[in-house]
């Protein structure tokens, strides 16, 4: 079953082309990795998934309708950056989640965050960049969602917690759900995807499953990106 | 949907507000206190300081007042807010309509605020009694009652404040839909509509004065008549109307027709 289809999907700033002609299918029930070098158009790509940004032409369409309140109901986005009210608590924000999300599962993130030793009476101001953006995985995997898109989830994460952040991930999301992780991490998100989309210069370079790019080209993921990104 | 983003919303724009809200109140109540009191050259200083600080407080209401509404506005639909508000299972019709409640609202509340302020510092029983007279002759000119006198001239300045808010956030929307200098060209498209606007409006009467002797006063050194006055508040705040619920519309077009998000 198709869950994303992007049709000739363009995306220009000021004349400039982010994205050109991309033609995109993810299945339901896969883990796609999202990869390429910085500034290639990865976000822009999830932005317009997201209707953060507006199509210059194209069409994108979420479980066959364009992106809307129906596409937001399914789909679980964690951004580069931090999003939150910097205002609020850590129990605030997560009872906004819980009154908005229909999907969000308020122990599941109560559990998270014991594991992840964040203090839930702690004032988002006061916490760490690293520590909002465990904070903000956190909301983003208690959600049962049917599509997950995760940003740079590893961006400002010590190597140290993003092994849990990958088993959190591997280990909080159905298997009807797909998942999109953008990142130019390679080698620490390999081992768990399923499907990988090359993103150069705001085209798609390359699709393939991952067990078969790794028999043709002999070789792992991570090397395979690194030979074909050489500067 | 919409009572959750309303709650979100007024929370964080009251938040400061409220501080203020009391500090005008508090301090008005202190120059009513200290004017019952005999005056001599000490309580007459903080007396005065005090109605200074009465003055700044109703000042920062009504300048917060329209700065949270705008931030806000901005946080939430084009900066790093505006990841979560707009991956929300929520319209964006509720997104808007949502700030403009919160924007209205919040404008009433100061409105009443700075109303309640200036009649516990200023009105005692010798300023009531002129006040009384005065309204009570302006409603024998306008040849209407006190009340409606009063409640057309409330609305018509309310109208007005409410337009200064909205062409800031028409201004936002638009000056937002560029890929550069955004705040620059938000608060130049702000003002821009605020002034076209607003000559219109002045354009509209005297066309009407060409139809109408009593309007045409208006732009004349002749004797404004009562007619004129009453016709102008009445239209004033028709205009304004108007323009608040046009601008209120455009907004909403453009931002369904999608936002680029920084």
């Amino acid at each position: 079953m198709e869950l994303v289809k992007c049709n000739n999907l363009c995306k220009e700033f000021d004349g400039k082309q982010i994205l050109s002609n991309i033609n995109l299918t993810i299945q339901k029930g896969n883990i796609v990795g999202l990869l390429g070098k910085n500034g290639m158009g990865k976000t822009t790509l999830i932005k317009l998934i997201n209707d953060l940004l507006i199509p210059t032409s194209g069409e994108i369409l979420i479980n066959g309708e364009k992106p809307g309140i129906n596409s937001k109901k399914i789909i679980s986005y964690l951004p580069e950056r931090t999003y939150l009210d910097k205002s609020m608590k850590v129990s605030q924000i997560i009872t906004f989640f819980d009154k908005f999300y229909d999907n969000f599962n308020k122990e599941k993130a109560i559990r998270l965050l014991k594991d992840l030793d964040l203090d839930i009476n702690l004032k988002i101001s006061k916490m760490s960049k690293g520590m909002q953006e465990k904070l903000q995985l956190i909301l983003v995997m208690s959600r049962e969602a049917e599509l997950y898109i995760l940003d740079e989830p590893l961006g400002g994460v010590d190597p140290a917690t993003r092994d849990y952040i990958l088993d959190t991930i591997l280990s909080n999301f159905n298997e009807e759900a797909s998942v999109i992780i953008s990142t130019h991490i390679i080698s620490d998100i390999e081992r768990i995807l399923d499907e990988v989309i090359f993103v150069d210069k705001g085209k798609i370079v390359l699709t393939s499953s991952t067990d078969k790019l790794r028999e043709k080209e002999n070789a792992s993921i991570d090397e395979i990106f690194r030979r074909y990104f050489k500067c | 949907m919409l009572k959750k983003l309303l709650k979100y919303d007024l929370e964080w724009c009251y938040r400061p507000l409220i501080v203020f809200y009391l500090l005008a109140i508090f301090f008005s109540i202190i120059v009513r206190i200290i004017e019952s009191f005999e005056q001599n050259l000490i309580l007459l200083i903080i007396d005065k300081i005090c109605c200074g600080v009465v003055i700044a407080m109703i000042i920062s209401i009504l300048i917060n007042c329209f700065m949270r509404n705008w931030v806000r506005f901005i946080r939430n639909v084009y900066k790093d807010e505006s990841y979560l508000t707009h991956t929300l299972p929520v319209s964006k019709n509720t997104i808007y309509l949502s700030k403009i409640l919160t924007a209205i609202i919040t404008l009433l509340t100061s409105f009443i605020v700075i109303i309640i302020c200036l009649a516990i510092s200023s009105l005692n029983k010798e300023t009531w009694l002129i006040l009384k007279e005065s309204l009570e002759q302006s409603a024998i000119y306008f040849d209407s009652s006190v009340f409606s006198l009063i409640f057309v001239f409330i609305i018509t300045i309310f109208f007005e404040f409410l337009f200064i808010m909205m062409s800031g956030i028409l201004g936002i929307i638009i000056g937002h839909r560029s890929n550069n200098l955004k705040i620059i060209k938000s608060i130049v498209i702000g003002f821009a509509i605020y002034i076209i606007l607003s000559s219109m409006s002045i354009g509209a009467l005297f066309i009407a004065g060409l139809l109408n002797s009593d309007i045409m006063s208006l732009f004349n050194n002749i004797e404004v008549s009562s007619n004129a006055l009453k016709s102008m508040m009445l239209v004033g705040a028709l205009v304004y109307a108007i323009y608040n619920l046009g601008i209120y519309f455009v907004g909403n077009r453009l931002l369904n027709k999608g936002v680029n998000v920084d």
